[in-house]
């Protein structure tokens, strides 16, 4: 049985949805990232989670027991905040104090914690500074020690990276993570960054207009994403939307919207008519001067060099197509203006549905 | 010369703004009973005044309903802002205009209309209408000061303490109230002050037989005027501008805690 289980969980602000549905299943242990756009839900469902709103439907279980109703004093998961919420009038010892203080633990308990917390997030010699005197990095360390010190039976993160400068939140990314498998708490993680995501969850939930796109490990969602707004909204992917237009065994044609046809290779069952997305992942995509079996023609538009790799702007099928290609130092070199042939293996494109638009 | 105007202009608005008063405070030194020069150095008006029981009657009664009217305006001021920010939006906008309105509200009109609501009711003029007056006139002051307060205060830092285990009350007073209590001292501050020099309210509600200091000065205006009155003044700008002091010396010292 799962250890936190969402089931139903609707909310709604002013007789407008935000939170239809949702369902959703966390191990013990485990860190899920909920990631979206802004206004997907992911931070309503966060709060839902904390208890500081109530939902209008479904429930929310930890290890089969409803906690819709338990206030949350008594709820006893830990949050970081995206402002960190730091108590200002207090030094880091107080700030973090404060949980145990609530849980009437003894006063030489008590500093043991603390000190054992502040070494965690490697802030020794910080006892005593008030908030306002630190950096946002350290500011950020006092709200994980904070969160984590009452050993909650949840950790929830709210975009709680992103007030930071790029390099120090990588830094964090890699400590966060580290504390997180080492104190074995299961943590919920609300962020807009893909990045971040990937990085630091066994699991990610993709979420869009308060709905559930997809669920799983980054890899079944960067490989195998279920819908053209998880490709597009993870990494980057080339589109070729139309409709499916002839079959002969495993080889379809595919009609595009300005009477292109392409065809390609692929073990879905797939009929005649039907609107779909065929999608690569730039990555996966080859380039060469030669023409091979079902490959697509297209013209260099522009080159970038980004170190270990070039990314090509290929115009192909009346539409742009991103290549993305290691640089291993001896491969073929293209310019701008000249003529490719675009190819890639039947098992990395994906046939997505597609809805017209 | 841009400089030398600008100065120019600084003083004069100064001179304006204070010398009344240094002249009335002056005058509470002054040996002359009609405030006439020359200028020779008594303490005589402020001895009078340690005699003059109906005067410091007075002032006691203004000290006395002042601090119940800061005191009252603060706990509702504070009350009505902490739970007018979990509603929603236009409960919100409708209380908050609602409770600022006794501003635009002449007080002239106030009083009177307070003094036809006891006649309905059949009752004599009594110290609790006055008080309930007051405060209706002080509230105000204390609700703009303390809830511009709570305005910046984050959200979350409530929040993060209800998720570390904390009630509303523990998070009240371990978390609110030391955030919020340099504006509930300056909104009390305020409201005393509103109060203290109300002169035509009181004028309207007090009481037979009871007198405010402003209803006393301004009598004594009408029966002879003593400068046991600029000696009285002196001593309560001197204790006010003390306090305002303190207040402001406890506010900068606790805002700065407070900035990041």
């Amino acid at each position: 049985m799962a250890f936190l289980s969402i089931k139903n969980l609707t909310k709604k602000y002013d007789g407008i949805t935000v939170l239809d549905n949702i369902s959703l299943d966390i191990e013990k242990g485990s860190f899920l990232s909920l990631l979206g756009p802004s206004g997907c839900g992911k931070t309503t469902t966060l709060r839902l989670l904390a208890g500081f709103e109530k939902c209008d439907g479904g429930t929310i279980e930890v290890n089969g027991k409803i906690i819709n109703d338990i206030p949350v004093y008594n709820r006893n998961f830990g949050m970081v905040f995206q402002s960190y919420a730091l108590f200002p009038h207090m030094t880091v010892e107080q700030n973090i104090a404060y949980g145990l203080e609530q849980r009437k633990m003894s006063k030489k308990d008590i500093k043991e914690e603390v000190a054992k917390a502040i070494e965690m997030v490697k802030l020794t010699g910080f006892e005593k500074r008030k908030p306002k005197q630190m950096s946002g990095g350290q500011q950020q360390r006092v709200a994980l020690a904070r969160a984590l010190v009452i050993k909650p039976d949840l950790l929830l993160l709210d975009e709680s990276l992103s007030a930071l400068d790029k390099k120090l939140r990588v830094e964090m990314q890699v400590e966060l993570r580290q504390i997180q498998k080492k104190v074995g708490i299961t943590t919920i993680f609300v962020t807009h960054d893909q990045e971040e995501a990937l990085t630091l969850s066994d699991k990610i939930a993709v979420m869009k207009a308060g709905k559930i796109m997809q669920i799983g490990t980054p890899e079944e969602i960067y490989e195998t994403p279920s819908s053209t707004f998880v490709a597009s909204f993870l990494g980057q992917a080339n589109f070729f939307r139309g409709s499916i237009e002839e079959k002969s065994g495993d080889i379809y044609t595919l009609k595009l919207s300005d009477n292109n046809t392409m065809k390609f290779r692929s073990h879905e069952d797939l009929k005649i008519g039907e609107l779909r997305s065929l999608t690569i992942r730039p990555e996966k995509i080859e380039i060469s001067s030669n023409e091979k079996e079902l490959s697509i023609k297209g013209k260099v538009l522009f080159v970038t060099y980004v170190g270990d790799t070039s990314v090509y702007r290929i115009e192909s099928m009346g539409q742009e197509v991103l290549v993305k290609r290691q640089n291993s130092g001896n491969d073929e070199k293209f310019n701008i203006g000249d003529t490719v042939y675009l190819s890639w293996k039947p098992e990395n494109n994906l046939v997505l549905d597609w809805d017209g638009e | 010369m841009k400089k030398i105007f600008s100065w120019f202009y600084t003083a004069v608005m100064f001179i304006f703004l204070y010398a009344p008063i240094a002249v009335l405070m002056a005058m509470a030194f002054n040996e002359s009973q009609y405030n006439a020069l020359p200028f020779k150095f008594s303490m005589r008006w402020f001895e009078a005044l340690s005699k003059n029981t109906k005067l410091l009657d007075a002032t006691m009664n203004s000290i006395y309903l002042a601090a119940i009217t800061g005191v009252i305006c603060v706990v509702l001021a504070t009350a009505l802002m902490l739970g007018n920010r979990e509603t929603s939006s236009k409960i919100k906008a409708l209380v908050n205009s609602t409770v600022v309105l006794p501003l635009t509200i002449p007080w002239i009109i106030m009083g009177l209309s307070l003094l036809l609501l006891l006649r309905a009711l059949g009752l004599d003029r009594n110290f609790v209408m006055l008080l309930i007056g007051h405060v209706v006139i002080s509230l105000p002051y204390a609700v703009l000061i303390i809830s511009a307060r709570m305005q910046d205060m984050d959200k979350s830092i409530e929040e993060a303490s209800y998720s570390l285990g904390a009630n509303e009350w523990t998070t009240f007073y371990r978390i609110i109230f030391p955030m919020i209590s340099p504006a509930m001292l300056a909104g009390g501050f305020m409201a005393f002050m509103v109060s203290f020099d109300n002169f035509v309210l009181s004028y309207f509600l007090i009481p037979t037989g009871t007198t405010t200091l402003p209803i006393e000065i301004y009598s004594s205006i009408k029966f002879g005027f003593t400068p046991e009155i600029n000696a009285i003044s002196t001593i309560i700008l001197v204790l006010s501008l003390t306090i305002i002091s303190i207040i402001a010396a406890i506010m900068g010292s606790s805002l700065k805690n407070l900035i990041r």
